[in-house]
């Protein structure tokens, strides 16, 4: 009886697996993309953003006819479940087995090290916009590039904001979690407050998996800093809110290195999200304009038509990526099905190469692959949307300043 | 035992084959064998402990994690070879488990599992901590790195040793001892047995492995921090991968990796939504229906079939 239930199952499994075997076949006009993105885990959720990037790019391309105007586009995606090792495997299974042209890049420094380390092996150009350590640029690498800015620099909007401020602030409290991207930015957040000369009263980095928000801040609380700078993802973000409004702690300002970007903050919080800052390196409101998706305004349209949401810097800068990386291709001629290790040696001389202006930007990558330097942006929530706040010359709105406390909220 | 040697032999062949596979050239099933040898040889060093003493490991992490950074911080700081580093970076995780495993072993059952599981995250919180040596949560970048090969070849050499020895303890009066201690560990002490000595030994054995499998996964990815290393999942697969194949059994760990593997490869390619689903459906199917698993299950059931015949 046993074996008979057993062999139901086994046999059952079987089917399962031939059912999926029938992969559709390649035609040899269209171009093949691979990525390997973390789609669950602790950075499924951000993973899920630049996987929506590349869909948009991807539907974009083709709806113009393909790159070129003539091929089309195709993107296998992979689950890298936010695990290097897993990650680097995938890429490996894409250049080797899958064989696909080109690559896209993925989201959070640890996967991004191990699968841009498998991508530089094979000589596939790695474009990554959801990156940011700046160890990624250390590697001594030809073929890793990164549209985001430097983890330290990135968040130098955050700083600068309140370097502007009149009368200015005298003091900041700077916390962050000790993954690299936000302990990073607690490095370039202390590196721009001393150098404008705020008195830095309190700096922790606590663990990700950290439960307990509230006793972590109270320690901040207690040094009673005019300013809270933390190196946040969007989940450490989210805590450090609410931990702030349960032990009433009120500082003139909260700034965030990553988060409140995301639609789901405010989703999320409501009303307790207005007055909050964040760094940025794009904002739709930018005088900045393209191939492809045509201006900043015009990719956010865009992308609330799809996807019934407004993009984030990274899905920005992602699709940016994706850009660069079209347009070299373009000019230098490639073909689908005439792509070897010559064509790609080339397209990564022609990335370093480049100097183009897109929606996202300027994309100029330095020697190390670095993107060169955006201006500092800063960004808040007021009345539940984000506006852009610093530097005055692209201001949507002034900055609301001081933050209110949150019982007169 | 001339059954016993065939079994042996039979293996040492299908490993020498699988040695001179790249010879054929590169191709992605070399990479994914390199994966699957190395946990392979993770899950059998947990087997060999675990497995056949009864006693759960929830931290074998520690020694991945100790591993790795022994072997990092060598290289960084000192600049020697590689594959020096490693059998250092085993001998520190065996260390480490000597002076845990000398207290923790007189635990039995869920209090052993929770002092293991409490040592990886403490563990975890130092290399967070220490960020003079480790660099804390920013991470740690390795200078050296071996061929893709080279990886294939070590893994697979540590994981074929790891499977011989798990054979021959199982044909010695050690596995026999082992064995006893799972069964009734007060009984095996009535008879002579030193338990605690022979756990002890078992248990850095198979920490003294995790360790230089560690260490050799940190210099392949090339980056870690501790939250990688020390990651609490990499544990836990070792414990399906065990269960799935069969605790307490020379192939059950080889059988559990190489199928949990190959799911995952497969699966994550046709569902990207949803294998993850069908994967957990998978195991709890397993679990249900081949209860000591898949080596283990067919084992008891061709016992039970040639005894059966007259």
């Amino acid at each position: 009886m046993k074996l008979k239930k057993a062999s139901i199952v086994v046999m059952a499994l079987a089917l399962a697996l031939t059912l999926g075997t029938a992969a559709p076949s390649l035609a040899a006009k269209d171009f093949t993309f691979g990525c390997a993105v973390p789609l669950t885990g602790l950075f499924g959720k951000a993973g899920n953003l630049v996987k929506d990037a590349y869909t948009l790019w991807m539907e974009t391309v083709n709806a113009k006819g393909g790159i070129a105007g003539k091929y089309k586009v195709r993107i296998i995606f992979y689950d890298d479940r936010s695990n290097p090792q897993t990650s680097a495997k995938l890429v490996e299974k894409l250049i080797t087995k899958d064989k696909v042209d080109f690559l896209l890049g993925s989201y959070g420094s640890s996967q991004v090290m191990a699968a841009s380390a498998a991508a530089e092996r094979h000589k596939f150009p790695y474009i990554s916009g959801g990156a940011a350590s700046n160890k990624l640029y250390e590697r001594g690498f030809k073929y890793y590039f990164g549209t985001l800015g430097k983890a330290t620099e990135e968040v130098r909007g955050n700083v600068d904001v309140f370097n502007a401020m009149k009368p200015k602030p005298k003091t900041v409290a700077i916390v962050g979690s000790n993954i690299p991207f936000t302990a990073l930015a607690c490095v370039g957040y202390k590196k721009y407050a001393e150098k404008y000369g705020f008195k830095i009263v309190h700096y922790e980095l606590f663990p990700i998996k950290l439960k307990d928000y509230n006793t972590m801040l109270l320690k901040a609380k207690s040094k009673n800093p005019d300013i809270l700078l933390v190196g946040s993802h969007l989940g450490v973000a989210l805590r450090v809110m609410k931990a702030m409004k349960e032990i009433d702690f009120n500082p003139k300002a909260v700034a965030f290195s990553y988060g409140p970007t995301v639609p789901a903050f405010v989703e999320a919080l409501k009303s307790d999200a207005n007055y909050v800052f964040a760094a940025s390196e794009w904002t739709p409101a930018l005088p900045y304009k393209g191939p492809v998706f045509g201006t900043a305004k015009q990719f956010h349209d865009r992308y609330i038509k799809r996807f019934g949401r407004a993009p984030d810097y990274v899905e920005a800068a992602s699709a940016g990526g994706c850009v660069v990386q079209q347009v070299a291709i373009e000019q230098l001629g490639l073909k689908p099905g005439k792509v070897g290790k010559a064509e790609r040696v080339k397209l990564m001389e022609k990335l370093h190469a480049l100097d183009l202006n897109t929606f996202y930007g300027p994309i100029h990558f330095d020697k190390d692959g670095a993107n060169r330097e955006h201006p500092p942006l800063a960004v808040q929530v007021q009345n539940g949307k984000l506006v852009t706040v610093y530097p005055a010359k692209w201001a949507e709105k002034a900055p609301m300043y001081p933050m209110p406390a949150w019982k007169n909220r | 035992m001339p059954v016993k040697r065939t079994g042996f032999f039979i293996g040492l062949l299908v490993a020498v084959l699988f040695a001179l596979l790249p010879f054929a050239g590169e191709s992605y099933y070399i990479q994914l064998l390199t994966v699957i040898f190395y946990w392979i040889g993770l899950a059998a060093c947990w087997n060999l402990m675990c497995g056949y003493t009864g006693y759960i490991d929830f931290g074998s992490a520690a020694y991945t994690g100790i591993g790795a950074y022994v072997a990092g911080i060598i290289m960084v700081r000192s600049g020697l070879p590689l594959l020096t580093t490693i059998p250092l970076a085993g001998l520190g995780a065996g260390v480490i488990a000597l002076a845990v495993g000398w207290p923790t072993l007189r635990l039995r059952g869920a209090y052993f599992a929770i002092a293991t599981f409490a040592l990886a995250e403490a563990l975890m919180q130092v290399a967070e901590e220490w960020t003079g040596l480790t660099e804390g949560g920013i991470g740690i970048t390795i200078p050296q790195r071996l061929e893709e090969f080279d990886y294939y070849w070590l893994y697979l050499f540590l994981a074929a040793l790891v499977v011989a020895i798990t054979w021959w303890v199982e044909h010695h009066k050690h596995g026999y001892a082992l064995k006893a201690i799972h069964e009734d560990e007060h009984a095996a002490a009535q008879v002579g047995i030193n338990t605690h000595t022979i756990k002890l030994k078992t248990y850095v054995t198979s920490a003294f492995f995790i360790g230089m499998l560690g260490a050799l996964e940190g210099s392949r990815l090339g980056y870690f921090k501790p939250d990688d290393v020390f990651d609490v999942h990499i544990t836990i697969k070792m414990v399906i991968m065990s269960l799935l194949g069969g605790m307490g059994t020379v192939l059950g760990p080889v059988i559990g990796a190489t199928f949990l593997q190959l799911i995952e490869d497969y699966l994550g390619a046709q569902f990207l939504n949803f294998y993850l689903v069908i994967i957990g459906a998978i195991i709890v199917c397993v679990i249900i229906f081949l209860p000591r698993g898949i080596v283990g299950s067919t084992i008891e059931r061709l016992r039970l079939k040639f005894r059966r015949q007259p």
